[in-house]
């Protein structure tokens, strides 16, 4: 097997964790578990599929999975923030309106219970050794200096990250925790609607039923894995990406049971989680601030 | 009857409890209605279909039932220690194919054989919750991530052991039925077997040992604040352990009483979404296990609703999973609710006020 091929398909199956895991990432450091990651995707990839399908323009659908993943983020943090509800509880609650709603739209939009029809995908480049990529791989290398820019370099990031290590403290000095924290979750929500574009009209040009697959909690232990860095999480998204990669090669080449090959990004993230641990985490993730009682 | 004023005080939280997760339920159907709405359908028709269609085959909302009671309470009792249990769905399963190969591999005595397959089951789901528990009290990752990792693995083990090893059928990937020695006999010519009473009868003991024993208030002290239960001399990591393998062997029991008084063979994909809508059960009945009796006839209700309306509409079956995540979001951000319900009360005292 080339190695190009495989380089080829990390970055494919890779970009989109990458994305995600840059949303998850950057609520992380404005004090926020964002558990909500894979309805949030999901809710992206479906918006620009249908945009898609409406407009026949993939670049369109493109754009519209922003809005729809903020406000998806959105929703996601007025009920943590004002709601104050239990950060991961409420995130897998939302992943499930999400998948439910989808699926029931995806029948009432194309009629059929798993798929959708085939609509154009984003314009497709072809690179020496990298083989075709999306354009949104360009996209998503100029997101993550633009995130890491973002979180250490600028006085809005420093302050998204003071409320996430320690939003009482960033209070007392006139830092307003709630606006902040609903600017992370902006961030996430826009991130998290371009991982679900990438995969939907990035890669495979349609909707299927829950076809983001746990890939928003992959992308969560890739965050934990990078340590909270984001030049990291490239590295162990890619890595993810690559293990997908091996082991669709290796449904066509080996003598292995498939079930056994699609087992290992899973088993590799279970056994990861055992040597790391969530040591580096924000301070107040998972948290939510209470003026006086914190 | 004279009630002492704690017992009044206790009441009354108890009644606000209630109305909360009345006014949730309501706001959710809204909700909904409002989606149904979207998607071109008249919402209080489809909620006569959905109703209706419950009513007319209650039946198959108590086979349900007895699934959801046992994986409502796979989550209760970790939520109680301060853990949360979201492998329910492999725990299911797996139980459910233990259950299944137990009750067709070998004869047994009559009241042996059924017993012997529920034990196997539970031991299976126990073992399978404790990974993320171990995960969590040694190495401190979150028991969602890992638990969700866990349903994976065991979904794809699930598909190969039906495929292959323990294939008993050409067309499909299922297992061989139960021998009759194994079956738990049904209630008359209904669908719901005598399961149902075993659920109910578990969600009594869970109470009595959550509220009545000694490692019962350990586990709950444990969740409530671990720093103080620590202090108080409470084992923290092994209650949460010992809370997540009780979970996993509600869970693995609630698969095989599926298979022994159900479906009497594993059928891969057949278990999915139990574990999940157990979540829901739980926290609509505020993880207290014997409301979880209740919440767990009302999910199986919706459940059933939601097949009918799939076949009669072009809604589908999906349509309980948004409302489940709905109840589940507003019943965990309890201030969203109370702004409601306070900006109500005003209006009430007002209009009080003015009748009189």
């Amino acid at each position: 097997m080339e190695l190009s091929t495989l380089i080829s398909s990390m970055l494919r199956l890779g970009t989109p964790l990458l994305l995600a895991a840059l949303g998850v990432l950057v609520s992380a450091k404005g004090g926020i578990v964002n558990m909500g990651m894979e309805g949030n995707m999901l809710f992206g990839a479906f918006m620009s599929v249908y945009v898609t399908y409406l407009t026949g323009q993939p670049m369109l659908g493109l754009l519209a999975s922003i809005p729809a993943g903020i406000i998806y983020s959105l929703i996601l943090g007025a009920f943590i923030i004002k709601g104050r509800g239990h950060q991961v509880v409420c995130g897998l609650g939302l992943n499930f309106v999400v998948i439910g709603c989808t699926t029931v739209l995806l029948s009432v939009v194309w009629n059929s219970s798993g798929y959708s029809t085939d609509v154009p995908r984003l314009p497709q480049v072809k690179l020496p050794f990298l083989g075709q990529q999306s354009i949104s791989l360009f996209i998503t290398a100029v997101l993550v200096v633009a995130v890491w820019f973002f979180l250490e370099k600028t006085n809005t990031g420093l302050r998204v990250r003071s409320v996430g290590e320690n939003p009482a403290a960033a209070d007392s000095v006139g830092v307003d925790v709630v606006k902040y924290q609903f600017l992370a979750m902006v961030i996430a929500g826009a991130l998290g609607g371009l991982a679900g574009a990438e995969l939907a009209v990035g890669q495979m040009g349609y909707f299927i039923k829950q076809m983001t697959a746990s890939k928003g909690f992959l992308a969560y232990s890739a965050v934990i894995f990078a340590g909270y860095n984001p030049y990291a999480v490239v590295l162990t998204t890619m890595f993810i990406g690559l293990l997908d990669a091996v082991q669709m090669r290796a449904q066509t080449m080996l003598n292995i049971p498939g079930q056994f090959l699609l087992m290992l990004p899973y088993l590799v993230t279970l056994l990861a989680l055992i040597f790391v641990g969530d040591k580096k985490k924000p301070k107040a993730a998972g948290k939510t601030y209470v003026r006086g009682s914190f | 009857m004279k009630l002492s004023s704690d017992k009044k005080a206790r009441l009354k939280w108890k009644s606000l409890d209630v109305l909360y997760v009345l006014v949730s339920i309501l706001l959710a159907l809204v909700a909904g209605g409002v989606f149904i709405l979207i998607t071109g359908n008249n919402p209080l028709q489809a909620y006569g279909i959905m109703f209706s269609k419950a009513f007319s085959s209650f039946g198959q909302v108590l086979r349900r039932a007895t699934v959801y009671i046992l994986t409502g309470l796979a989550v209760s009792i970790p939520i109680k220690t301060g853990v949360i249990n979201m492998g329910g769905e492999g725990q299911v399963a797996a139980g459910a194919l233990t259950a299944a190969v137990l009750g067709s591999a070998f004869m047994l005595p009559l009241g042996i054989h059924p017993i012997a397959c529920m034990l196997g089951a539970m031991i299976t789901g126990a073992v399978l919750a404790l990974i993320p528990a171990v995960f969590k009290t040694r190495f401190g990752s979150s028991e969602v991530v890992t638990g969700i990792m866990v349903n994976y693995l065991v979904q794809y083990l699930l598909q190969y052991l039906s495929m292959y090893t323990f294939r008993g059928s050409a067309n499909s990937a299922q297992t061989a039925e139960v021998f009759d020695s194994a079956k738990i006999a049904r209630v008359g010519d209904a669908q719901w077997s005598y399961g149902l009473f075993i659920a109910i009868a578990l969600c009594f003991a869970m109470h009595f040992v959550m509220s009545r024993t000694r490692v019962g208030l350990e586990m709950q002290s444990a969740g409530l604040n671990p720093l103080a239960a620590r202090y108080q001399g409470v084992n923290v990591g092994r209650m949460s352990m010992l809370a997540m393998a009780l979970g996993g062997a509600m869970a693995g029991l609630g698969g095989s009483l599926e298979v022994l008084g159900g479906r009497y063979l594993y059928l891969d994909t057949y278990f999915a979404s139990y574990g999940f809508d157990g979540i829901a059960v739980s926290y609509m009945a505020k993880n207290n296990p014997i409301m979880i009796i209740i919440t767990a006839m009302f999910i199986s209700v919706l459940k059933v609703g939601a097949v009918a309306l799939d076949r009669q509409t072009n809604v589908s079956v999906h349509f309980s999973t948004a409302l489940q995540g709905i109840f589940i979001i507003l019943l965990v951000s309890p201030y969203i609710v109370q702004a409601i319900v306070a900006k109500l009360k005003p209006k009430r005292k007002a209009q009080l006020t003015a009748e009189e």
